[in-house]
């Protein structure tokens, strides 16, 4: 369990830009193009969907 | 390294556009797009339009206005094209889908307050919700009459050709209602309708009485009582051959009592009515027609019943002034 908890942080850590380091073994796949593609584009869609609300909304008929 | 990093960018690039693509397809059913839908669809003839913003969404029972006039002997089209918040130049846009593709005999255009003066100017991150269609039906309306600055007017223009942009707020949307669904967890359950949280409507109506009137008066000093937009609207359906009729909406009881007693009011009333006539069109106050408070869903909007009874009384109105053969006595 606390190895599961280790790699997770692992991940995310290196995901978020808090340490250069890859995970240490067995997420190779963090290290391709492609997942860094797909990540950037999920933070973009999040962004798109969490922020920017200028105003608060009465209607939500929508 | 380099080589990685455009792969990376490329894939990114794809996933928007993909997402770009989702959002647009999912937006094929908003709101606007479903009244666009509706008035396209109706017969070559519509004998009555109603045009609003949500008080006329939600006051116009078209199927009450024809069971009217079926009763007067007379069988007529009505639509509602009323759509909840809008301001007049989504509803000129209407008006003119409507009167491109139908004859429309009838034009009632519902209002309350100061709705039929000028608003402040638009800016781009206000288009959101209903108010996204001005980016696809007749965006050269937007550019002529929301008055934006270089900034919103780039940002407009750019926000046009992408979903992802035009369509945020049917993203955000599915984020407020799920925001809304998380403050109730463990809190008693707020009373919503069709439009929105019912008490969030209070925030619409004027904070006072006093402020109500001092608005009044400055639109009658400005000389600001029909809009430039509203102006187009009723020129164009009055060259289209339209009777143009331009409705005070039933307000709830207590709005009544709190702001249209006001000499300030009184006083503003008739000028716009004045301005209304000017402009061609007929001026009818509904206000008062609907004091029941158990007939609205809110503090603005009419409920089911409410709007039955304020259609029932719209078109006998409308079958009074005799548009629909001899007049009948009331």
């Amino acid at each position: 369990m606390l190895q599961f908890f280790e790699e997770f942080k692992a991940i995310f850590e290196y995901a978020s830009g808090v340490t250069d380091d890859p995970p240490p073994r067995g997420q190779s796949w963090m290290r391709s193009p492609l997942w860094w593609g797909i990540w950037w584009a999920i933070l973009i869609l999040l962004i798109v969907a969490f922020s920017g609300q200028s105003s608060k909304f009465i209607y939500i008929d929508f | 390294m380099k080589r990685e990093v455009i792969i990376a960018i490329c894939c990114t690039a794809v996933m928007v556009a993909a997402a770009n693509f989702a959002v647009g397809r999912a937006a094929s059913n908003s709101v606007p797009r479903q009244l666009m839908r509706k008035i396209n669809a109706a017969g070559p003839v519509i004998d009555v339009l109603g045009i609003g913003n949500s008080l006329m969404a939600a006051g116009f029972d078209p199927t009450a206005a024809q069971d009217t006039f079926q009763k007067a002997g007379r069988s007529v089209i009505a639509v509602n094209g009323g759509l909840g918040a809008t301001t007049e130049i989504e509803q000129l846009a209407l008006t003119r889908l409507a009167l491109r593709q139908h004859t429309v005999r009838d034009l009632v255009y519902g209002f309350c307050d100061l709705q039929l003066t000028t608003g402040v100017p638009l800016k781009n991150s206000e288009l959101i919700g209903n108010r996204a269609m001005l980016y696809y039906l007749e965006p050269q309306l937007t550019l002529r009459y929301g008055r934006f600055d270089l900034l919103n007017r780039l940002e407009f223009q750019t926000y046009r050709c992408c979903a992802l942009l035009r369509e945020r707020s049917n993203i955000w949307a599915k984020v407020e209602k799920m925001r809304r669904a998380m403050e109730e967890v463990g809190m008693p359950r707020q009373e919503t309708n069709q439009f929105g949280r019912r008490a969030d409507f209070n925030l619409l109506e004027s904070a006072d009485s006093n402020e109500f009137a001092r608005h009044c008066r400055e639109k009658m000093t400005s000389g600001d009582l029909l809009s430039p937009v509203l102006q187009e609207l009723f020129q164009e359906a009055e060259a289209s051959g339209s009777r143009i009729t331009v409705v005070e909406m039933p307000m709830h009881p207590l709005h009544v009592s709190r702001f249209y007693g006001l000499a300030a009011w009184k006083e503003f009333r008739s000028q716009s009515r004045l301005a209304v006539e000017r402009a061609g069109a007929v001026y009818i106050d509904g206000s008062g027609w609907v004091p029941d408070e158990g007939d609205f869903q809110d503090h603005l909007h009419l409920a089911r019943s409410g709007a039955a009874r304020f259609s029932r009384l719209l078109a006998e109105e409308l079958l009074r002034r005799g548009a629909y053969g001899a007049p009948r006595a009331r």
